[in-house]
């Protein structure tokens, strides 16, 4: 006789946020903030390279235009506004993304790690190439090695 | 744990050499430390404990981690160790275990330390690696 009770409890329970969402913050909310970085992270490079096929190295500042341009935005739109203080860290973290592919690219960087030999980055890049290509682990088969994040 | 001894398994010992002297390694387990204690550091403050500060505010902790966890994964799929979309999927999965920690620790000094931890492992077998 409580399956009544029971059963009007339940649509309750779906509409619930699960456990790592505040139940104050609107899902909207959420996603804008999950489209918004995923905009303003690497995903457009990735798009581009690995589904285009574009070879794209003025991505980053393209992207640090775009969160500068996102963050005035959220200065106006009032969807964006709760946004506006973490896209303008971001406007830094994605100055400081974009700088330092650039530093390492510089001459006389580049000539440091040539004399070097093996750097780093070029050891990570055969291990890199052993994981992608199977049977192929003699490190023959050498990508560049890419701006070095850990 | 079982993270860390993965990541030594699958990432550490394919790159030590075939001749491993442990004390003429150790400048090169010095410099691995330095530069996994640097590198900790720098993404844990600049990744996470700015931009989450920010995000949590607009919506909340938890969905905060969640979403900084993938810009973090995403920005492994390349250079990062291990890259691609292992990269992305593994270095998300860690990127959750540290904003949490930072969530609930309320600070930085434990992620900066589980971060270390996982660093130093890779930093140190390509030190090593590299010396070789």
């Amino acid at each position: 006789m409580t399956g009544g009770a029971e059963e009007a409890k339940e649509p309750a329970a779906h509409t619930e946020a699960p456990p790592w969402m505040d139940p104050t913050v609107g899902r909207s909310q959420v996603v804008i903030a999950l489209f918004v970085t995923l905009l303003i992270s690497r995903f457009p490079e990735i798009v581009a390279r690995e589904l285009l096929s574009l070879e794209v190295p003025w991505m980053g500042w393209a992207v640090v235009g775009l969160t500068i341009g996102l963050w005035a935005a959220a200065r106006a739109i009032p969807v964006l506004r709760k946004l506006e203080r973490f896209l303008a860290v971001m406007v830094a973290v994605n100055v400081l993304i974009a700088i330092l592919p650039a530093l390492r690219r510089r001459p006389e960087r580049r000539n440091a790690d040539a004399a070097k030999g093996r750097d780093i980055p070029s050891v990570a890049s055969v291990r890199v190439d052993r994981g992608a290509v199977p049977g192929r682990a003699d490190g023959v088969v050498r990508v560049p090695a890419p701006p070095f994040h850990l | 744990m079982l993270f860390l001894v993965a990541l030594m398994v699958w990432f550490g010992f394919p790159l030590l050499p075939s001749t491993f002297d442990l004390g003429a390694s150790l400048p090169a387990i010095a410099i691995g430390a330095v530069a996994a204690f640097l590198n900790a550091f720098w993404e844990e403050t600049a990744f996470r404990a700015g931009p989450l500060s920010m995000l949590q505010r607009a919506i909340g902790p938890g969905a905060g981690v969640v979403v900084l966890a993938l810009f973090f994964g995403i920005g492994h799929f390349y250079g990062g160790i291990p890259s691609g979309p292992m990269g992305l999927v593994a270095t998300g999965g860690v990127a959750l275990l540290l904003g949490r920690a930072m969530i609930e620790t309320r600070g930085l000094a434990w992620p900066v330390a589980l971060h270390f931890s996982i660093d130093f492992v890779i930093f140190t077998f390509l030190a090593i690696a590299s010396k070789a």
